[in-house]
């Protein structure tokens, strides 16, 4: 709604006098001088080391010396002789499958409860953000290790049950899920943009599909879902490019290490390891421009697909 | 109006909220090369720039000696970076990549190769020869760890030796006898299942050495043989590794040592030692750990040698694992040898920095520290004297340049092993294959 009055602000000022009309161009004057620390920290902190990091991913470069130039060398060595970077890749996508689905489920499922006016909703919706400003933290990471430890939390209320098992941190074949958990467990974000987009909802809507004596799954599926699908494919986007660059809980939880062995090996954290610790940075700058063209190109399938499943009001 | 009813609106929040994560890197500057020694002057005024790892009480230590140090030289501001020694080498790293390293930091023998040939570090020789560093009555070994291909690159600060950890209190409790300083594999390996048997399901008789390459470059001393060759290239075989693997493949088996799900939970640091959180009696580590383990648990703590071979030969080895070195763009590096030399000669230094970094590797200085060590500083004294006197005892080398790549490819082949991904015979083909590249670095 802001967005709609902002807009017919500017409408307005464009219809205005020539005297009004000069006035703009010095006011969009004074927009880029004031715009101008933006540029120069676009320019320093992002586009000039992405130009760089470009270069470097064609060149053998150990940081503590200078880069040599050896062509695509990077490239193909990732695809033909680098068995770490299949198994990142591996652990990477597994990771944004399973973690990306099951976090919008559970944040639409929230938010479609909150949704129903309960009393002191803001109050939930505080506690139930708290992950997501939490979650990224060291501490948290180092919490999931307490929690999902051999002698953790998990295995202490299992253990009651009369269920014993071992580390699920320190375990290969469950540590990749104990980090998709704590993914999920940050659905605040996405939780709190549905139930702005539940908010705005018409309730003639649903006035009308009770009218009609329509139950509330044939609701859900007939009018909550298709008019909130352009919410759930800003959160869907969002939330697997975030994904795929995950590297916090893994490498607090890991220590860096990616272990147990290479089991929660991120792409991010690989990059990492090959450009800092293995001071190979012209192979890590390969690996980062690899990803940016992943998720690139996955994000552009997102959008073509986007055409046979979101519900646009303005294309009725 | 609903904000999320038209396409191009969502495009637009969508291009605003996706930020991708770029590493950032930049261009790396080294300065000229100096083979000769600068003045030293007292009349202007210098500014230093030192960066080292480790804990709290060492960090404390050494700003104690700097101090000391600015009082005889009012003319000279030291600046300090210190951090843990993960972060160390990732910032050192990006610093030396932005042509604002340190004048002085404080190597790792892991690394002093790879930050030589990349033509980080000065020659410190010329220093050596003015006076401005004495070595004079230094034993040889110590400094020969420091020097590739003739030149002498860092001033060790401190000695330690291989050894083990082990909790004292536990093993009274279990009504085990403590192991000697002359023990066996065989020995080690039939207390550490007394104490599993004894101890309970979750409690372990020792940490998994298996991972440490400590343990391969004792097991090989025990062999005759080294982990590297002088000239470059592995000094080992397969089957060196297939032995000392197959010990722990037993020992895992028979569940006697920490399992590998419990040990990668816990980490490699301290804080996460089977000894300090109380799940297992003995740990694989270095003498001069044994003060930080004490300050981290209760029980009683005892520090012995690594097991001897069967048939009685030692294979000790010790080393001197750390060096002060000047970075070629020190401005300053007249005053950084002073600084230096300060730290390793100085016997108010000395006693301020005390084991901080071990031993302290000059002889005169370690005296004085050891005349005023107390109980447990006294102890690592003891085990570097015992180390040090076995029978062809051997100092840590200088590693090639591609030991971090080695030591990766060492751990992460075990752990394949002892997880049961694959079988002990590949485990050790998968590392043979990367370690011979790596040594060849």
């Amino acid at each position: 709604m802001t967005v709609q009055s902002a807009l017919k602000g500017r409408v307005a000022a464009d219809h205005g006098s020539t005297r009004r009309m000069r006035r703009g161009v010095s006011e969009g004057l004074a927009g880029y001088l004031f715009l101008i620390p933006w540029f120069i920290g676009l320019a320093v902190i992002v586009v000039g080391p992405m130009v760089a990091s470009l270069y470097l991913s064609f060149t053998n470069y150990n940081p503590l010396g200078s880069p040599k130039w050896i062509g695509l060398d990077n490239y193909t060595r990732m695809f033909t002789a680098d068995p770490r970077y299949l198994k990142a890749v591996r652990v990477t996508v597994t990771y944004v499958v399973l973690s990306v689905p099951l976090q919008l489920v559970f944040a639409l499922l929230l938010a479609l409860a909150l949704d129903k006016g309960m009393r002191a909703l803001n109050f939930y919706r505080s506690v139930y953000y708290l992950p997501s400003l939490l979650g990224g933290s060291v501490a948290i990471a180092l919490l999931w290790r307490q929690v999902f430890g051999d002698s953790g939390l998990v295995n202490q209320v299992l253990g009651f049950f009369g269920i014993h098992a071992g580390s699920w941190i320190g375990d290969p074949d469950t540590s990749l899920y104990t980090l998709v958990t704590l993914s999920v467990w940050m659905f605040g974000a996405p939780m709190i943009i549905f139930l702005a987009g539940l908010r705005q909802i018409p309730t003639m809507y649903y006035e009308a599909a009770m009218v009609d004596g329509a139950g509330p799954l044939r609701t859900f599926f007939k009018i909550t879902l298709p008019l909130l699908s352009p919410v759930i494919f800003f959160n869907l986007i969002l939330q697997t490019i975030s994904a795929f660059q995950a590297f916090t809980p893994a490498y607090v939880v890991s220590d860096g290490t990616g272990g147990p062995v290479d089991s929660t090996l991120f792409y991010t954290l690989y990059l990492y390891q090959e450009g800092f610790p293995n001071l190979r940075m012209g192979y890590a700058s390969a690996l980062a421009w690899v990803l940016l063209a992943v998720i690139g190109i996955i994000t552009a399938i997102n959008f073509v697909v986007s055409k046979y499943w979101v519900f646009y009001g303005d294309e009725g | 109006m609903n904000l999320w009813n038209s396409r191009a609106r969502v495009k637009a929040m969508v291009a605003l909220s996706a930020a991708l994560a770029l590493p950032l890197a930049a261009c790396s500057g080294n300065s000229a090369d100096t083979d000769t020694a600068q003045p030293l002057d007292s009349s202007k005024p210098v500014t230093l720039r030192i960066a080292w790892s480790g804990s709290q009480d060492r960090t404390d230590r050494t700003l104690k000696a700097i101090d000391l140090f600015k009082q005889k030289h009012p003319n000279v501001t030291v600046n300090y970076e210190s951090t843990t020694s993960t972060n160390f080498w990732d910032k050192l790293t990006t610093q030396v990549a932005g042509g604002n390293a340190p004048d002085i930091i404080q190597m790792s023998g892991q690394t002093l190769k790879q930050y030589v040939t990349s033509g980080v570090l000065l020659n410190i020789e010329p220093y050596v020869d003015n006076g401005s560093i004495d070595l004079s009555d230094w034993e040889k070994p110590l400094l020969d760890a420091q020097t590739i291909d003739g030149v002498l690159y860092g001033i060790p600060p401190g000695v330690d030796a291989h050894a083990i950890i082990y909790n004292a209190t536990k093993l009274r409790q279990l009504g085990i006898a403590p192991p000697t300083s002359n023990w066996t594999w065989d020995d080690y390996t039939r207390m550490v299942c007394e104490i599993h048997q004894k101890g309970g399901a979750k409690y372990w008789g020792s940490e998994d050495g298996a991972p440490q390459y400590e343990l391969l470059q004792v097991f090989l001393a025990q062999r005759g043989k080294k982990m590297f060759q002088d000239g470059g290239g592995l000094g080992f075989a397969d089957q060196d590794v297939k032995d000392l693997w197959a010990i722990w493949g037993d020992l895992q088996k028979q569940g006697c040592v920490v399992p590998p799900a419990v040990q990668q939970e816990n980490g490699a640091n301290p804080e996460g030692s089977p000894v300090v959180k109380d799940f297992g009696a003995m740990d694989w580590t270095t003498s001069s750990q044994f003060e930080n383990f004490v300050s981290l648990t209760k029980d009683q703590l005892g520090l012995v040698t690594y097991p001897f071979a069967n048939d009685g030969t030692p294979g000790q080895v010790w080393r001197a694992g750390m060096a002060w070195s000047i970075t070629k763009n020190s401005k300053n590096a007249a005053w950084a040898a002073a600084l230096i030399n300060f730290m390793v000669n100085d016997p108010d230094a000395g006693s301020a920095l005390g084991t901080s970094r071990g031993v302290p590797a000059s002889p005169a200085i370690r005296k004085l520290v050891e005349g005023t060590a107390d109980a447990a500083a006294k102890q690592t004294f003891d085990n570097l004297t015992l180390v040090q006197a076995t029978e062809s005892a051997q100092i840590t080398p200088v590693f090639p340049a591609g030991f971090n790549d080695f030591n990766k490819a060492y751990q992460s082949a075990y752990y394949n092993y002892a997880f049961g991904r694959v079988g002990l015979d590949d485990a050790v083909k998968q590392f043979m294959t990367a370690a011979t590249a790596a040594a060849s670095e």
